[in-house]
């Protein structure tokens, strides 16, 4: 018969090293759930891509010009990119030769599934729907945004 | 993930405490019912936590609470260790963490209505630090702590969450012109001075929090988040060597003018000019994490108590020691899975600022644990700031709670109300 001490550390060893067989234990249930994860996103993602093409077609957006005032804007429509720049400046994607509008003026940015219209702090402002663009905007298909002179409508 | 697995992984979690508890008493000869009393019920209250969540419809990620309840459980277990009359203080503040997560998972669903206020919350956390700045009481060397009444707390604790607050509202509504307005010197990008304003701030305050309260690993932490947060808003790589660069010439006047600083860096290239004076601290450290080898001396039969402030700063230190590179790497590993959760949340996040905010979040997460581990292992120089969750001290782990709540809420996929 055991003593009571010899007991007692053998329990104390035991536990020592469970504290440790726990703790992978637990590791190793967490990295299967982080796996299982990730092998789920890039199915998705997978599925994503095939289903690419019908998506962006779905998705392309264009700035058609309204009123383009006494400016000559050099096309009547554009097609919107990942990111459009706006501005009087040459290396601008839409170039609006207007000298009410600033070098660098507004920005049309597409996030996830949505377009989004930000004023580059310019220093007449943006206009959306006729108010003055503080914050990042969410485009709506048929939205109008002024940039000096010039108007355009947003197409989905 | 199932609710099944999240308590399966609460319940193990539990288990680890409830093992180190019961091996760290059978060590020291005496077994406390109380001390396991606290730790089941501590179990109770992680299940019913989780239980909490579910039942309010919250979809939030689901091995983020079962991660934090294993730190919780890694850090009671040594300081019962360490400092057994700090345990059931330990045990409260970990409650009170975890009230404060479920109340930042429900109160940041409606995160953009908060970041509405974006320049109050970064007011409020300039005016935190300025208060500590001023009105600093100087408790274990460093001058960041806040006397209220019975409550001793550090302000930089919160502060780094509503500054992050600040930081990922401002950045999410200006990241076009981070990006794009800029004009560029070789290999730098020189955007319009009022987009700076704010890292500028950012630097300026981390440079004050240098000088006046000698808290170093603060100063990181703050400029280091904010320098990663406008990289992560603007995806220019030009902003990382600007606050390289700002980084090094704040450091070297630093190390010109204030000898505490000039201290702390000869003790990390040269420890063993003065082992037994100034380098105590981490020539103790690098004996005691040395001593673990692999499966460590096992807990209650080291020696960390000879590393002055081992139950905070140095708590790393301990695990090594007792639990030897096993256990100090499961807490790595730890780590890197909360943090790489976080970053998860942040990429499949619906709009840039919920992106931001939970980037920003593992961020500050991330640089921590690296100040902190690297300072105790001689990688970087030595600086005070908390292991989250596992160092000893009620506002860290209420304050890591919340960042944990907050990264929650962000992890919930909801339809975005644009």
């Amino acid at each position: 018969m055991p003593s009571k001490v010899v007991v007692l550390n053998f329990i104390g060893i035991v536990l020592q090293y469970a504290v440790l067989g726990l703790l992978y234990y637990f590791l190793f249930m967490v990295l299967q759930v982080a796996y299982r994860d990730l092998r789920g996103e890039r199915a998705a993602g997978r599925a994503r891509e095939e289903a690419a093409p019908t998506v962006a077609d779905r998705e392309s957006a264009r700035l058609v010009v309204v009123d383009a005032g006494p400016v000559a804007m050099s096309k009547p429509a554009y097609e919107l990119a990942e990111t459009v720049s706006i501005g009087r400046g040459e290396e601008n994607d839409i170039v609006v030769a207007d000298s009410f509008v600033s070098h660098e003026h507004a920005l049309i940015t597409r996030y996830k599934h949505g377009f989004w219209l930000t004023d580059l702090g310019s220093t007449n402002g943006t206009l959306h729907n006729n108010r003055r663009v503080g914050q990042e905007i969410l485009l709506k298909d048929g939205d109008l945004i002024a940039v000096g002179a010039v108007t355009f409508r947003f197409a989905r | 993930m199932d609710t099944r697995r999240e308590c399966a992984l609460l319940l193990l979690a539990g288990a680890v405490l409830l093992a180190g508890v019961l091996s760290v008493e059978l060590a020291g000869g005496t077994v406390d019912y109380q001390a396991l009393g606290v730790a089941a019920g501590l179990t109770l209250a992680w299940l019913l936590a989780a239980f909490t969540l579910r039942r309010a419809g919250h979809g939030g990620d689901g091995l983020l609470l079962p991660l934090a309840a294993v730190l919780t459980a890694l850090g009671l277990i040594m300081v019962l260790r360490l400092k057994p009359e700090l345990y059931f203080v330990q045990a409260l503040w970990a409650a009170i963490g975890l009230a404060a997560f479920l109340a930042a998972a429900f109160l940041f669903r409606r995160a953009e209505r908060w970041s509405e206020y974006k320049y109050f919350w970064g007011l409020a956390g300039i005016v935190l630090l300025l208060a500590t700045a001023l009105f600093g009481v100087d408790i274990g060397g460093n001058r960041n702590w806040l006397i209220l009444g019975p409550v001793h707390f550090q302000p930089s604790e919160f502060a780094k969450l509503l500054i992050v607050l600040f930081l990922a509202a401002y950045l999410s509504e200006r990241r076009e012109v981070l990006t794009f307005a800029t004009r560029s010197f070789g290999p730098f990008v020189l955007p319009q001075p009022r987009v700076m304003a704010p890292l500028l701030a950012v630097w300026g305050l981390a440079m004050l929090m240098l000088v006046a309260q000698r808290d170093l690993g603060a100063a990181l932490l703050y400029f280091g988040t904010a320098t990663i947060m406008i990289y992560l808003a603007s995806g220019r790589a030009g902003y990382l060597w600007w606050g390289t660069g700002m980084f090094a010439v704040g450091a070297a006047l630093a190390y010109a003018l204030y000898p505490h600083v000039r201290v702390r860096i000869d003790i990390w290239l040269d420890p063993w000019t003065d082992p037994s004076g100034k380098a105590y601290q981490i020539v103790q450290s690098l004996f005691a994490l040395g001593s673990g080898g692999v499966l460590g001396s096992g807990l209650g039969y080291g020696f960390p108590r000879l590393i002055p402030e081992v139950h905070t700063d140095f708590i790393f230190a301990a695990i090594g020691e007792e639990l030897g590179l096993a256990g100090a790497g499961a807490v790595m590993m730890l780590y890197i899975l909360m943090v790489y959760r976080a970053f998860r949340v942040a990429l499949l996040a619906p709009t840039p600022f919920r992106a931001l905010l939970a980037g920003g979040l593992a961020v500050l997460l991330a640089l921590q644990v690296l100040v902190i581990v690297g300072g105790v292992t001689k990688f970087l120089p030595l600086t005070g700031v908390t292991l989250p969750l596992v160092s000893y001290g009620g506002s860290s782990v209420v304050a890591t709670f919340i960042l944990l709540g907050m990264v929650l809420a962000m992890s919930e996929r909801r339809p975005a109300d644009a």
